[in-house]
């Protein structure tokens, strides 16, 4: 049925869950995005052809009113419905269910074009909010994506993870410019929890090399275990090289 | 039930519910093998179709909607009498937000759905609290997405209690994102 190509990629879409996304499946947009363009051009094809029929109305492509539940504003078309059914009265009036026939099947595929759109965009969507996510918990470090997760986003989608870490870095250096030339802020603390202390006993979990302090700089080797200052290591922690022992 | 905006999937999904039409014109590409093809529907036939299509074609008049059968006359019945017991997974997954786009349609909608909801989420938060046992699978598994995510929220907010009478709940853990 029309629509259900679009569907499955709903469903991939609710396979998102905060730890896991699955690949960018490029195969189901392309075929998607095929059976829309598709459809679009029935649609100009029968709308041409209305317009021979001595209707002579203007179907321009203005925007179309919202009709509906309140589900889904943005999914009428850009093309008035109204004037559709209008269209059809005069249709009707001259005998022909044929043209009737012809303004349904263009309704339905103008409906189909629009569901078709809703879930490509609530698709990507759904993968940029992830993804916006993911680099707010590696404090805007796109290099620090684990390699099986970056395999799974698309070329597109790494680009943005770039670019908007860039963009945030840039604001940033903006703001302290104006506000605090001297110092640097940390944007990417969390924001919602205020942090309990100021220093943290951690075990590393992961060889992470060597990491500059205030006190000089610290190797961090496997199975050690440091008492260090919180912003210090926060960002390690959050990739698992660093495990948070907790005193009791 | 969150708010259904454009972007919503769980909307998206809902609304793929499929409801009982009669056509008023021929309409080609309903057939299960996609769009186009010789699958064409007649007039005066009937099928269901998804809500998001069968709704708009209703207001244009080229088809006429019915009511879905999870809301018929007797099923509602059925939600009033034992509310608890019934398989809302089998019915349909995604049954309140499915249930909210026809509450315009059958009057009664919203009234079997808040009931049905009042009832089942009392079980839910109480088994959130006392832990499963075997009574409670067969109800676990007859609920629907919307209950579902209540019934992991309520477990949530209950591992996080323990966490915190434990003191573990300012321990800095790696982000759930990364595996």
């Amino acid at each position: 049925m029309l629509g259900d190509e679009a569907f499955r990629l709903a469903k991939e879409a609710k396979d998102i869950t905060s730890s896991h996304i699955p690949a960018y499946n490029e195969e189901q947009v392309r075929l998607v995005t095929q059976e829309t363009r598709y459809l679009w051009t029935r649609i100009e094809e029968m709308v041409a052809g209305f317009g021979s029929q001595g209707a002579s109305q203007d179907l321009g492509f203005g925007e179309g009113e919202s009709q509906g539940l309140g589900f889904g504003q943005h999914e009428s078309q850009a093309f008035p419905q109204k004037s559709l059914a209008a269209a059809g009265d005069e249709a009707m009036a001259s005998g022909e269910a044929q043209a009737e026939d012809a303004h349904g099947q263009t309704s339905l595929y103008v409906l189909t074009v629009g569901r078709n759109k809703r879930c490509l965009l609530a698709y990507h969507h759904r993968r940029m909010a992830f993804l916006r996510s993911l680099l707010w918990t590696l404090h805007l470090a796109p290099s620090l994506v684990p390699a099986e997760l970056s395999q799974r986003l698309s070329p597109e989608e790494q680009n943005f993870a770039r670019e908007y870490a860039r963009l945030n870095a840039a604001y940033r250096d903006a703001v302290e410019e104006q506000l605090c030339p001297a110092d640097s802020l940390d944007w990417t603390a969390n924001g919602e929890i205020p942090p309990r202390d100021l220093f943290v006993e951690v075990r590393v979990a992961r060889d992470c090399g060597e990491i500059v302090t205030e006190n000089g700089v610290v190797n961090l080797q496997a199975g050690t275990q440091h008492y260090l200052r919180r912003s210090d290591v926060e960002h390690l922690l959050a990739i698992g090289y660093l495990v948070h022992i907790n005193p009791l | 039930m969150a708010g259904a905006g454009y972007y919503d999937i769980d909307d998206i999904l809902a609304v793929q519910e499929r409801v009982p039409c009669v056509l008023r014109v021929d309409l080609d590409g309903l057939g299960s093998a996609g769009s186009g093809g010789s699958s064409k529907v007649h007039r005066n036939s009937r099928w269901a179709l998804p809500l998001w299509m069968a709704d708009r074609l209703n207001e244009e008049d080229y088809v006429d909607m019915g009511v879905s059968p999870v809301f018929s006359k007797r099923a509602n019945r059925m939600y009033v009498a034992s509310p608890e017991s019934i398989q809302l997974r089998a019915v349909s997954q995604h049954f309140y937000q499915f249930g909210l786009h026809l509450g315009d349609l059958v009057p009664d909608i919203p009234h079997v759905l808040r009931d049905m909801y009042m009832q089942r989420v009392q079980r839910i938060a109480r088994i959130a609290q006392q832990g499963h046992n075997v009574e409670s699978l067969d109800f676990v598994q007859s609920l629907d997405k919307t209950e579902a995510n209540m019934l992991r929220l309520c477990q949530q907010a209950q591992g996080s209690i323990a966490d915190w009478q434990q003191n573990k709940a300012y321990t800095l853990g790696r982000a759930p994102t990364i595996p």
